[in-house]
């Protein structure tokens, strides 16, 4: 019962958020901040009005919408695959993550903006460019939480593995990754929020497609609501893809949860 | 079973370890206690490979040990940072046994028996930290028994369970060695419980540690925690291993 009360008030703000801005920017009249209704309206009209056939969604949709998505999603994923196993990997080879830890702090301290239009040399204008924008600004948190969670798994768990005999496959498996998975997953999680961010920066730089390139096209027209109704995807994407990522990340960690309850 | 000779360890100035020689023969249960800090996880962390000596001799069944012997199990004291909470109890006593037993099926059965054999029939699909520390405790035993090692480590098994629990264990201990009939060697800071649980308690002296003392354990089977305590044979040689612990001489000794 509590629990279900907890829920609504916390779902509370979310109209109350709205009257209050739906009012403040009609009280105010300011021509660079439209009303939500207007926004929705035009997100609806924009995106999501579509013929059945297509799920409702429009040719921007089509146009825009999922090459995004599909570039988001594809990037992260390579990203996030090389980054673990590079970092694991790094993680049990102390000597070597010594080695080349300057260079990842050097290249992860380089803001990935900054690199597009090197990358656009190599890669020209397209999805290989946000490709490349998106996996340059997603691998480094995560390669640098791999590698910590795996290099320092405590020494009672390794010491159970060297006593009972397992295999160094079993240790990887068994033991290192699960005892890293805490700190792979904190890693992941911030760099879902870095893929977004690198999405449409560098759709902004060299791109013809996308919300990014979208917005761009807006923003030349001052076609304000436009504007806004990308700003109002990417906010919904970045939540929906954080909650799902919770979920996933409950579901796998359940232990690490439940032993941290019991310490 | 177990020859060591000479043994010697230092950690850099620190010795820890001055010279150390001591046989366990198949099947006895021996423990090892010693004033705090005087090296006895140092000497245990030897015998199981996971320290290389700096100097003398360990045999474990005739071969000298580099890396942990294929049929030694340890039971750490810290159950927690021993048993891996990712995985259900269940899990964590068959996995061992991988290597052993390639059936999945008979391994489960493995790990059930030694369960069972541990008072833990119904936690097989738990997880660690689902059970109190007295039966985190059992599951670290469990794994040790299900592994079948010819000789099982105890590195003050229960030094972090309540009093309750810890005569509990101790009884557990004896319980399984009879069953098993395996070597076991079982470090404890604790006099009463190295003579309630051992055949034979050797003292170590504080660091650098050598042998002071190799009491056979005479008291009247099968064992109890309440008369086995109060019985003149015990009461006399916890106090003999009292005053070998703190260094006193008995008084026997010292008279003229």
């Amino acid at each position: 019962m509590t629990r279900i009360a907890v829920r609504v008030a916390q779902l509370w703000i979310i109209p109350v958020t709205f009257l209050v801005w739906e009012l403040t920017t009609r009280v105010a009249e300011a021509i660079y901040f439209p009303p939500p209704s207007t926004i929705l309206v035009h997100l609806y009209e924009q995106w999501f009005s579509g013929p059945l056939v297509h799920l409702f969604l429009t040719q921007d949709a089509f146009d825009h919408l999922l090459p995004s998505l599909g570039r988001l999603i594809l990037g992260w994923a390579a990203a996030c695959a090389v980054a673990i196993v590079v970092g694991v990997t790094l993680g049990r080879l102390a000597v070597l993550a010594d080695f080349v830890n300057p260079l990842i702090h050097f290249f992860r301290s380089v803001p990935p903006p900054l690199l597009i239009p090197i990358f656009m040399t190599l890669t020209g204008v397209g999805t290989p460019l946000q490709l490349a924008g998106i996996v340059f600004g997603v691998v480094w948190p995560v390669l640098i939480n791999s590698l910590d969670g795996a290099r320092y798994v405590d020494r009672g768990y390794l010491e159970t593995c060297e006593v009972f005999g397992l295999s160094r496959v079993q240790r990887l498996t068994r033991v290192v990754l699960p005892s890293a998975a805490p700190k792979i997953f904190a890693g992941l999680r911030l760099s879902v929020a870095l893929a977004l961010i690198m999405m449409i920066i560098s759709e902004y730089i060299g791109s013809t497609e996308g919300i990014g390139y979208r917005m761009l096209v807006a923003q030349s027209q001052v076609d304000i609501p436009s504007m806004w109704t990308a700003i109002v995807i990417l906010g919904v994407l970045g939540l929906v893809l954080n909650a799902a990522f919770l979920r996933f990340e409950r579901h796998v960690l359940t232990w690490h949860r439940g032993a941290r309850k019991t310490d | 079973m177990l020859e060591i000779s000479d043994l010697t360890h230092s950690y850099g100035e620190f010795r820890a370890l001055g010279g150390v020689n001591l046989t366990v023969a198949a099947g006895e249960l021996v423990c090892i206690v010693g004033p705090s800090g005087c090296g006895k996880s140092t000497l245990l962390r030897s015998i199981g490979g996971l320290l290389r000596p700096t100097g003398g001799r360990i045999l474990v069944q005739g071969r000298p040990v580099q890396g942990t012997p294929d049929d030694l199990a340890i039971v750490f004291q810290d159950y927690s940072r021993s048993l891996f909470p990712w995985m259900t109890v269940a899990d964590n006593v068959s996995l061992p046994l991988r290597r052993k037993i390639s059936d999945r099926k008979r391994r489960a059965a493995a790990a059930r028996e030694a369960l069972e054999q541990v008072g833990l029939p119904a936690a097989g699909g738990k997880y660690p930290w689902e059970l109190s520390g007295g039966m985190q405790q059992r599951v670290s035993i469990a794994r040790a028994l299900a592994y079948q090692p010819a000789l099982m480590l105890m590195d003050e098994p229960f030094g972090s369970v309540d009093a309750q629990t810890r005569e509990d264990l101790e009884d557990l201990v004896l319980q399984v060695r009879r069953t098993y009939g395996m070597t076991i060697v079982l470090i404890t800071h604790d006099i009463d419980e190295s003579v309630y649980v051992g055949d034979r308690v050797v003292v170590l002296s504080k660091s650098p540690a050598t042998v002071v003392g190799d009491l056979r354990v005479e008291v009247p089977e099968p064992r109890d925690q309440i008369s086995t305590r109060e019985h003149p044979d015990f009461v006399h040689l916890r106090a003999e291993v009292g005053r070998l612990v703190r260094g006193v001489r008995s008084p026997s000794a010292s008279a003229p």
